[in-house]
């Protein structure tokens, strides 16, 4: 019996990989891409390689209907992203795009085959109450949840409580910066916004740097405490890398942004893990420029056990006690215990109450 | 192999450990249950169908199983399906139903390379009929109306509509029943086999009817489509009645029946019309099974589809 993830992961560095499975090792690996969203990314993959063709004739319609839903995720992502541009339009602001959404309007390597139909935008934090406004008027509605959760969402984190479109069913998450607000790292978001560039539309739609592109995807995957979809993260900065990385400035302005948004510790960790797991090409030097960053790092020997066992795919039919504990533990390690739930219920019984 | 040549704690035991799996159509479930009741059930109802031991592969996996949930009083029951984290859990006592509802849930969520309608799908003579309803329209008591009386069943659930093609193809899975359904279809059907009923939210009391053997031993033969019948509830209707309808408006009924319409785009709507324009489209209402299924017969026999 593999450990769960191998195949998967394999793969993941190696496409061509994928032509030589047998079909016991589909079996786990369909179940195993499934779980982790990246059935997609691994069929988009092995088409551009012409590989595809040679696989068990067993598993070439769940192949195709893994097409068919990225084909649909891509046309839905690239109409929801027009609608929302025409809302912020109202506001002069221009749509800058986060994650998925990012990597798909501006066409990159990471969008390969992802599934996600979410779109996240960022806008400056105090224009945030009028694009709620405006939002909600053209029929995103927030997501029906506990009004503690809510509290939550709009003191501590980062982001506005997600918003359902009522005639769509599609999310939004709305940003105001890339950290939740209760972590101990805090960026300014307008230096992300300032640097945002337009994409090749000329309608107002903008992404974030690449450096910043990169940036945000590793404090997404090393500070908000969840690694469920880690391995999909941890694929896209490896896309992001890849990409970007070929030109040879890029590299150096990563260290240099990460220093000035002070983003060295995920980045390093970032840097780490996907080369550790996808065998990232990172240059040496940019290595060593990311350790001098920070003055210590995180407890890396722990980190190396806990983050490969949170992000590998359930192992089934049981899963297993290992996966959960790493999971238990890595939600309570950037926000410590005291950051992530005790300084809220601190806070409300200091306070008193908003008026509504 | 089949189900039913091993013994029922063979098939339990299986079913408890490495899993069994089962055949149904094109699809092969992996299926793991320690609930022994289920097994029992399961072993009831797909006796016919035939099982692979030991799989290397399988198109789906699922498992349904006991979990402690507060307050342990109450036992409760999960449904996994491998690929998929988990659903909520239910009552142990419903784990029929709801396992027949996660084997649904996989073809309506991972198939995509046939057009995916809800409907139940019968054939006679080469030829087959989708009757399309809404939930408590009686298109399951119909299906299995017509399944005892010589129409082959396809599946009580689902259209699979193969893209360029238009064929229909056949899962033979068992029917299920819901609430009066029962009782009239059990005493209709006195030789067949049901499960045992299950009652609660939210569909009220659901047994499920094993499906004809010879179904299942035909299902790998596709049928061509040749009726349409869009059926209303009109728990008033005091006769049968068939009434030819157009092509278009069968079509926007059908668009709202289907899982992956909009998945496949372009190919979707070539599907669902082509499909339409194969038929002969009718609205149906029925108050008595008898009228019904001679209602139905005759159309069979007498009524060469336009093509």
């Amino acid at each position: 019996m593999p450990r769960p993830g191998n195949i998967l992961l394999r793969a993941l560095r190696d496409t061509e990989v994928l032509a030589q499975l047998r079909l016991a090792d589909w079996d786990v690996l369909l179940r195993e891409a499934r779980a982790t969203r990246l059935l997609g990314t691994l069929v988009v993959r092995a088409d551009r390689l012409g590989i595809s063709e040679q696989f068990p004739e067993q598993v070439a319609w769940h192949l195709e209907s893994a097409r068919v839903c990225e084909r649909r995720q891509d046309q839905l992502l690239r109409f929801e992203v027009t609608c929302i541009n025409r809302v912020l339009k109202k506001l002069q602001l221009p749509t800058v795009l986060l994650k998925a959404a990012a990597y798909r309007l501006a066409d990159l390597p990471a969008a390969t085959g992802r599934l996600s139909g979410d779109v996240d935008i960022l806008v400056p934090r105090q224009k945030l109450a009028r694009v709620e406004a405006e939002l909600v008027a053209a029929g995103w509605l927030g997501a029906e949840i506990e009004p503690e959760l809510e509290r939550y969402f709009r003191r501590w984190l980062h982001e506005l409580p997600p918003m359902i479109n009522r005639f769509r069913g599609t999310k939004l998450d709305v940003h105001h910066n890339i950290l939740p607000s209760i972590d101990r790292l805090q960026v300014d978001a307008q230096t992300l916004l300032d640097a945002a560039v337009e994409v090749d539309r000329g309608d107002g739609i903008c992404v974030l740097a690449p450096t910043d592109m990169v940036l945000h995807n590793t404090a997404h995957l090393f500070r908000n405490g969840d690694y469920t979809m880690g391995l999909r993260d941890l694929v896209d900065l490896d896309a992001l890398l890849r990409h970007f990385g070929k030109s040879p400035s890029f590299w150096d302005q990563l260290v240099d942004r990460a220093a000035q948004l002070k983003l060295g510790v995920p980045l390093s960790l970032g840097c780490r893990y996907a080369s550790q797991l996808l065998d990232t090409p990172v240059p040496e030097a940019t290595r060593q420029k990311i350790g001098r960053l920070e003055p210590w790092l995180p407890p890396v020997f722990l980190l190396d056990r806990l983050i490969p066992l949170a992000i590998r795919p359930p192992s089934w039919p049981r899963p297993t006690r290992l996966r959960g504990f790493a999971h238990w533990t890595l939600a309570r390690y950037p926000l410590c215990l005291w950051r992530k739930t005790i300084l809220p219920k601190v806070e409300r019984l200091m306070l008193p109450a908003r008026p509504k | 192999m089949k189900l039913r040549d091993l013994t029922a704690s063979e098939s339990r035991q299986r079913l408890a450990g490495a899993g069994l799996a089962i055949q149904t159509g094109p699809f092969l479930y992996s299926v793991r249950t320690a609930i022994s009741p289920l097994a029992s059930t399961i072993y009831q109802l797909y006796a016919d169908f035939p099982v692979v031991l030991d799989p290397t592969f399988a198109d789906f996996h699922v498992s349904v199983n006991r979990v402690r949930r507060w307050p342990w009083v109450f036992s409760q029951a999960v449904i996994q399906v491998g690929g998929h984290g988990s659903f909520n859990p239910f009552p142990t006592e419903r784990a029929i139903p709801y396992f027949e509802w996660g084997l649904n849930w996989c073809v309506s969520q991972y198939v995509q390379h046939h057009l995916v309608l809800h409907a139940a799908t019968l054939e006679r003579g080469g030829q087959g009929i989708l009757l399309v309803g809404p939930s408590g329209a009686g298109k399951s008591t119909l299906c299995a109306a017509l399944a005892g009386a010589g129409w082959r069943l396809l599946s009580d659930e689902f259209a699979l509509v193969t893209p360029r093609t238009y064929e229909l193809t056949a899962l033979a899975r068992p029917i299920s029943l819901k609430n009066e359904s029962i009782q009239l279809l059990r005493n209709r059907l006195p030789n067949s086999t049901f499960g045992p009923a299950s009652s609660g939210e939210p569909k009220g009391t659901i047994a499920h009817l094993r499906p004809p053997q010879a179904a299942v031993e035909q299902v790998t033969q596709t049928a061509r489509p040749a009726w349409i019948l869009l059926l209303d509830r009109q728990p008033e209707a005091t006769s049968c009645e068939l009434h030819t309808i157009a092509q278009a408006p069968t079509v926007m009924k059908l668009i709202g029946q289907a899982f992956n319409y909009c998945e496949l785009g372009k190919l979707g709507f070539a599907t669902l019309t082509g499909l339409v324009e194969l038929c002969a489209c009718y609205r149906f209402t029925y108050s008595d099974l008898d009228q019904a299924v001679q209602s139905l017969n005759h159309l069979a026999a007498s009524d060469a589809p336009s093509r």
